[in-house]
Parts: C-alpha cells; sequence; structure tokens
C-alpha cells in the first residue's frame, strides 16, 4: 500500500476560499476538499463524483460534445481531479475549478475534432433547452465558428488560471462573470468594485483588451472574435 | 483612453450583459459564462441515484487504479513498499499514471472491457461458488447484482489477509474501503503462476476465481447487511 507524500499544497493560498459546495448532505468546500485529499481520505472520491460527474456532462453539453466522448470526459475529468489536486489554489470556487479541467478536457477533444476535420460529426447536432444565445450560434456549425467558439472557450481557460486576487481585488473572469449574471449598468460595476466611475470604465477597457490579447492569442489572427467590428 | 476605444468597450459589455446584439465575441462569451452557470447550478442537485450502475463499476475501477497509485489511501502500509510506489511491481507512481491514462482513453471501449470482464466473472464465479464446497466456514457468498460479493465477520481484517499473502507472492492487490462496513477488492496476478497461486489462496479462504483476470469482489461484513453497497 501506498502513501502520497509530495503534499505541496500551501494552505495560505486556499484558506481565504469562501465558497462551498454541497455533496451528499455534507457540506464539503474546496478547504474541506484539499484537508481530505491530504489525509488521503478516499471517501471524498464518492462525495465528489455525482457533482463531478454532472459538471463533466454539463460542460460536454455546453461545449456541443458528441455524445460518445462523455464517458470518457468524465474518466478524465475524474483522474485529473484526482491527481492534480493540489493545484487547486483557492482562486476560485472548487465546483468552477472542475467545470475549468472539464472544460479543457471538452476542448481537447473538439481540438482533436477540428485537425481530423471532423467539426461535424464531433459536436452535437442537438442541444436541449440552449442557453440564451447559443441557439443561433449552434445553427451554423461551420468550422470557422466552432474555431471561434474554442478560442473564446480557450480565452475562458486562460482567465481561469489567473491566481487569487489580492484584498479588495477581483480576478477578470469573476467581474465577467458578476457581470454577464446581473448585467449591470457601469455606475453599479462601480459600487460593486468599490471605485469610481471613471475607474469602473477603465477597469472595462482593462479587461476587454486583456480578452482581445488572449484571443488573438488563440485564434492566431487579427479577425479573432474579440476584435473590434466583431 | 480615446473615446473610440470608451465607445467600443461599451459596445462590448453592453452585448456582454445581452442589452445589445451583434457583437459575435461578447455574444459567444456571453453564452458561455451562461451555459457554465447553469451547469453549476444544475450540478448543486447531483445525487449518487444519477450515476448509472454500468458507469459506477467503471469509476470504481478508476478509483482502486488510483488508489493502487498511492492518490490516495486508507490501509497502512505493508511492511517493505515504498512510498509513491506501486504495490508489487514497483512502478513509479508517474509512470502508473501516464499508463492508467493511456489505458483508459485511447481504446474508447476499454472502460466496457473491463465491467464486460467483471460482470463475466461475476457469473461465472458466482455460479461457482454456489456450487463448490467452501474453503472457509468464515466466507458467505451472496449474489450482490453484478459482483461477487462474500460476507465474512471482519472484512478489513480479510482484505489485510488477502494482500499480506498474495503481496508476499509479489501479486498485486487493489482495495478500496467502500463505506465503513464493505470492500472492493481486486487482484492482478501478471502471469499464469502467478495467476495459479492467486487461486489457491483465494480458494483456501473460500473464494473461487472462476480463472477470470482481474478478478474482482466485494467484502461485506456479516454483522450489517444494510452497509452494502449499491451494485
Amino acid at each position: 500500500m501506498t502513501f502520497v507524500t509530495d503534499c505541496r499544497y500551501n494552505q495560505s493560498r486556499w484558506s481565504k476560499a469562501t465558497t462551498h459546495i454541497w455533496l451528499s448532505g455534507d457540506r464539503v468546500d474546496g478547504e474541506e476538499f484539499m484537508r481530505r485529499m491530504k489525509r488521503q481520505d478516499f471517501r471524498v472520491w464518492d462525495e465528489l463524483m455525482p457533482k463531478l460527474r454532472k459538471i463533466a456532462l454539463g460542460a460536454c453539453r455546453d461545449l456541443n460534445v458528441y455524445d460518445q466522448l462523455k464517458d470518457d470526459i468524465v474518466q478524465n475529468v475524474a483522474l485529473k481531479v484526482f491527481t492534480n489536486w493540489q493545484s487547486f489554489n483557492g482562486g476560485s470556487k472548487l465546483n468552477t475549478w472542475i467545470y475549468a479541467i472539464a472544460r479543457n478536457c471538452c476542448i481537447d477533444e473538439l481540438r482533436k475534432s477540428i485537425t481530423r476535420n471532423e467539426a461535424s460529426s464531433a459536436i452535437c447536432e442537438v442541444v436541449d433547452e440552449p442557453v440564451d444565445g447559443l441557439i443561433g450560434l449552434l445553427a451554423d456549425d461551420s468550422n470557422s465558428d466552432m474555431e471561434q467558439r474554442l478560442c473564446v472557450q480557450q480565452v475562458l481557460v486562460e482567465l481561469e488560471t489567473e491566481p487569487p486576487p489580492r484584498k479588495g481585488s477581483i480576478r477578470k473572469i469573476d467581474l465577467l462573470r458578476w457581470w454577464v449574471i446581473h448585467h449591470p449598468s457601469t455606475e453599479e460595476l462601480a459600487d460593486f468594485l468599490k471605485t469610481s466611475l471613471a475607474a469602473a470604465k477603465e477597469r472595462k477597457s482593462y479587461v476587454l483588451k486583456a480578452l482581445r490579447e488572449l484571443c488573438h492569442k488563440y485564434c492566431g489572427h487579427d479577425e479573432c472574435a474579440m476584435s473590434e467590428g466583431h | 483612453m480615446n473615446p473610440t476605444e470608451q465607445s467600443d468597450g461599451e459596445q462590448f459589455f453592453e452585448a456582454l450583459a445581452g442589452r445589445e446584439s451583434g457583437v459575435a465575441g461578447a455574444e459567444q462569451l456571453r453564452s458561455a459564462l451562461l451555459a457554465e452557470e447553469r451547469t453549476l447550478a444544475e450540478a448543486e442537485t447531483a445525487s449518487p441515484d444519477d450515476i448509472p450502475a454500468t458507469e459506477l463499476q467503471r469509476l470504481d475501477a478508476i478509483k482502486a487504479q488510483l488508489l493502487a497509485s498511492g492518490t490516495f489511501s486508507v490501509l497502512p502500509p505493508t511492511s517493505g513498499t515504498e512510498p509513491n510506489r506501486l504495490s508489487g511491481r514497483g512502478e513509479p507512481k508517474a509512470d502508473f499514471l501516464s499508463r492508467l491514462f493511456n489505458w483508459l482513453t485511447p481504446p474508447r471501449l476499454a472502460p466496457f472491457a473491463i465491467a464486460a470482464t467483471v460482470t463475466l466473472a461475476v457469473l461465472v464465479t458466482y455460479q461457482q461458488q454456489v456450487e463448490s464446497p467452501t474453503g472457509l466456514n468464515e466466507t458467505e457468498v451472496v449474489r450482490g447484482g453484478e459482483i461477487v460479493e462474500i460476507q465474512v465477520e471482519n472484512p478489513t481484517q480479510t482484505v489485510a489477509q488477502i494482500r499480506h499473502t498474495l503481496e508476499q507472492q509479489g501479486i498485486e492487490v487493489v482495495a478500496v474501503q467502500l463505506n465503513e462496513q464493505a470492500w472492493a477488492v481486486q487482484v492482478r496476478p501478471i502471469n499464469e503462476a502467478q495467476r495459479a497461486v492467486t487461486a489457491r489462496i483465494l480458494s483456501d479462504l473460500g473464494i473461487n476465481t472462476g480463472d477470470i483476470w482481474p478478478f474482482m469482489f466485494r467484502l461485506l461484513s456479516k454483522s450489517n447487511t444494510a452497509s452494502r453497497p449499491p451494485s
């Protein structure tokens, strides 16, 4: 029988995680997850698996990954979560971190499909209950559109790797999430950031600039999805 | 920041908020983030009952492999076993995980093959178990759906006994505690000689492998039949 001896996790990096998830009636948040993995408590696998599976399957649906790949992706996500658990740094919620891993697995599959020029067979033809805005995008599953969606997803993956924010700050990805979900005005953003209106506008421009740089990095050309006029 | 940049930024964020259209990048980003939000909300209601039995079996197999890799462990180490190495074979953890990924990902039917093997082993073994005279009185084979289940007085002790005996012969044993009263055990002899030894040792314990490898079974506590994990 073997034991993990290389526990490099840094408590100070995750102890500020303030978000929680509920599993099987028990409260298991990021801190609890790290604590139990460090203790080599195998039962966290059983408790996390229903949620992990649902997140992985949801990511497959969100990224339009073909049905036949879903089982593989669930297994890959489980493996990555439990073999790379030390990379969870508390910068995001545990379930958001799992989703990011699932997103990465899906991107790998989509990228393989593009490489093989099998876009049409790698994505679902039908997505039940598409979310706001997705219907139109799914209507045209050309390779170009798929590449753009892939680019956006890769941008999100990279944004998710941003380390935990300094006190009083907020990560770009979290600002974007908050903006999309709450669709506030710039004044409300200023309140949220506890800053001036001008500074809030400045922050928006800064985030957009970062988005465009990342998008250009992944699209590899000036006509990327985030560029001006797109 | 010039007025053009500011206007461009405002337009992008307005589209990101869903108040404007015609900004493709913002709309795609919005779609992706909303889809993620919906998935995470749905996951809050996830239940163990959502997982089909066949999928659960495959996931259990992965858990067993992770346990063997040293990712997490509940049993005390047996003497002579080095940390971060697979018991019995001395394979480095990184190599093992790489092999595990290869095993799981490219041939997509691999998990199904495992499930089929286990199911076949169950059917054959269960048939033989009920027909053959048992070795030890303490064991009692019961039908557990898709896997052989053996009731013993003390599963943890029996697991330790099996591990001790087989690992002394260099035979890999993967044991996962499913709950307080139940264990899943997989024995993985790598050649004919090891398979013969394994079959003999398990037979002495009242367990008939049916000569199908790797052989997997569950040990349940006699004192608490309610501990049986879902099949």
